[in-house]
């Protein structure tokens, strides 16, 4: 039995390929099963999943030459995969993007917003998110502007830009804009905490250089 | 006499002072060496800065009393003396010298202590003397305990991590003092800089400036121009994004869709960004702006597709009559065209160039023509060499009347 099994694995590999649970482990060592397509998403684990395959396919290729073909199923042990990068907590948020960025695909965002509002950029994003889970996480990051929050966002954008998720990145640095759009410097500064270094002078001749703009 | 002698021992003591660092630093900041831990002992030097005191004032005292030793009067020496006698052991993990206290170390201690009995008992009452009168009073800061060594509060001399001023360390240990235990290989100059910097207390963490440049640029590449600006004012790091070319680009494009001033193919070769972004913003204030006008005709062989090119290039606005405002006519009414010319504003740069483009049909242009018209294009069909021919002759013919006029 064990013979004809093993045979069976590696006959029906691209079937299985797929069902594959990569074990994607964050900071904290907590490992995330995810399934392997939704992992693909980040350019990241595609990168690191294909040059493991393609050495362990050298490697099968060279036990092949030394008649060894016992270790051809070293396989299932190497589908861990460290982000050293990640938080759990935030993983978690990433993951949770991914499985609903794989069943409904995004739409890309027009580069200048239309309004600071981000309930309005994304009417088609949120409407297909109210029949999933994945409201939670985007809303809780949407409405609230609190301290913690922030942290959150901006942690999901180290994320996204560590594991190369590029809709995630968008759609999180659309958010920061949107909070930046329509507000006078003084309440940036105040809101994302920015301490004024200009000199007086320095400060009147960058408002003297862009003073079309501060007029509406 | 006493003075050169005492000269003698500071330089002495100093020689020895640079020699004990450098073993310190050799150590690698843990003072297991029993060679440094008893020179520390010896120059008493304090080992915590809670349990000993050092303040400005005796700083200052003393190194005022470089030059002139006799004149130690301050009452600061006394609690110098006591924390010396005190903390003999030294547990400090960086052992550090600190030159005001070895200065004092040099002259014999009973002598000051002497002296500044002396000097203690007028002070105090001195002091008595000139006591406000009693009633509630506001303390600043900890109130002094009695029990405890007498403490001075004044931070003014240490550094606000507790460390003194002359004091030596090499980079690394300081850097661990201050809490920089895990210092990255991966980070750029910039993140070391603004992670020192909140390490110090200068600066708090801030989340819009901790992320990299790239994604900065990416976030502000979402907004519009105005609230882009307003960005940009608000901090020096962020202002370096007012001459960024990627997101000028995305702008210029944007407002160019919105507006239909620059053609798809001038965006290819035009690479100043921000003037041209500059220059759309004064046609969303006033909608009839220009700078220049341009009268086009478009003539040729018959059948061409000249009708075809003035309609394209007239897409956005395909002005009537009736509506457009008076302009300068191209000819001065002696050549009547077949259909209404169209006008639409190109964005050259820093210039908004209006062009009237007229249909010419099948004109030869005259002289009194070529004088009020900036381009004339001349159309032929590529596949059909005849047409190439008669229009050659045509150009031929304007050229010599051009030559002529001017």
């Amino acid at each position: 039995m064990s013979k004809e099994e093993k045979a069976a694995n590696e006959s029906g590999g691209l079937d299985e390929e797929e069902q594959i649970e990569l074990q994607l482990k964050s900071q904290d060592s907590i490992s995330f099963p995810v399934k392997k397509d939704i992992a693909m998403h980040s350019a990241l684990i595609k990168t690191i999943w294909s040059a493991r395959n393609r050495i362990i396919k050298t490697k099968q290729k060279i036990a092949c030459l030394k008649l060894k073909f016992n270790e051809t199923t070293g396989d299932q042990t190497e589908t861990e995969i460290p982000l050293p990068n990640v938080r759990s907590a935030i993983l978690k948020r990433v993951i949770s993007f991914m499985e609903h960025h794989h069943e409904s695909p995004m739409k890309e965002i027009e580069k200048p917003l239309k309004s600071s509002n981000m309930r309005e950029v994304m009417q088609v994003f949120l409407k297909i998110n109210n029949n999933n889970n994945q409201r939670k996480n985007t809303s809780t990051n949407k409405n609230k502007n609190t301290k913690g929050d922030q942290e959150t966002l901006f942690e999901l954008i180290l994320a996204a830009n560590y594991m190369d998720i590029k809709p995630l990145l968008d759609l999180t640095c659309a958010k920061v804009a949107s909070m930046l759009k329509g507000k006078t410097p003084e309440q940036i500064r105040k809101q994302f905490n920015i301490a004024n270094d200009f000199t007086p002078e320095e400060e009147e001749a960058v408002r003297a250089e862009n003073k079309w703009a501060e007029d509406s | 006499m006493r003075e050169k002698n005492n000269n003698n021992n500071k330089t002495k003591k100093k020689k020895g002072i640079a020699r004990v660092v450098s073993t310190a630093a050799n150590v690698n900041g843990n003072a297991s060496a029993p060679t440094t831990r008893s020179s520390i002992a010896a120059n008493g030097a304090p080992s915590n800065p809670n349990a000993s005191f050092i303040s400005s004032s005796t700083s200052t005292s003393n190194n005022g009393n470089n030059t002139n030793l006799g004149s130690i009067s301050s009452s600061n020496l006394n609690n110098v003396n006591s924390g010396v006698n005190s903390n003999v052991v030294t547990t400090n993990p960086i052992p550090f010298v600190i030159s005001s206290v070895h200065d004092i170390s040099a002259v014999d201690i009973p002598e000051i202590q002497r002296i500044h009995t002396r000097t203690h008992t007028t002070y105090n009452k001195k002091k008595k003397q000139a006591l406000p009168p009693p009633g509630p009073r506001v303390f600043v800061g900890p109130r002094p305990n009695k029990d405890t060594k007498p403490n001075i509060d004044l931070d003014l001399g240490m550094d606000f991590h507790g460390l003194m001023p002359n004091q030596v360390m090499s980079v690394a240990e300081y850097l661990q003092h201050i809490g920089f235990d895990d210092l990255q290989k991966t980070m750029t100059v910039m993140q070391i800089r603004r992670e020192f910097y909140i390490k110090m207390g200068f600066s708090k963490r801030n989340l819009l400036l901790d992320v990299p440049r790239a994604i900065q640029r990416f976030i502000m590449s979402y907004l519009e121009t105005r609230s882009f600006l307003r960005t940009c004012i608000t901090c020096s790091d962020l202002a370096s994004f007012l001459d960024d070319p990627y997101i000028w680009r995305i702008l210029v494009l944007y407002t160019a869709k919105v507006q239909g001033t620059l053609h798809e193919t001038f965006v290819l070769r035009h690479r100043g960004w921000k003037a041209t972004c500059l220059t759309m913003n004064k046609i969303d204030k006033d909608p009839r702006y220009y700078d220049h006008v341009w009268n086009v005709v478009v003539a040729g062989d018959v059948k061409v597709g000249q009708e075809r090119l003035v309609v394209t290039l007239g897409k956005h606005w395909r002005c009537r009559l009736t509506n457009i405002e008076p302009v300068v006519s191209a000819v001065n009414g002696t050549y009547r065209f077949g259909i209404d010319f169209v006008v639409r504003r190109v964005v050259m740069k820093e210039l908004v160039i209006k062009l009237q483009v007229w249909d010419g049909g099948n004109v030869m242009a005259d002289a009194q023509l070529l004088q009020s018209v900036h381009i004339f294009l001349v159309l032929f069909d590529v596949t059909n060499q005849e047409s190439y021919n008669r229009v050659s002759s045509v150009v031929r013919a304007m050229m010599e009347l051009v030559r002529n006029a001017f």
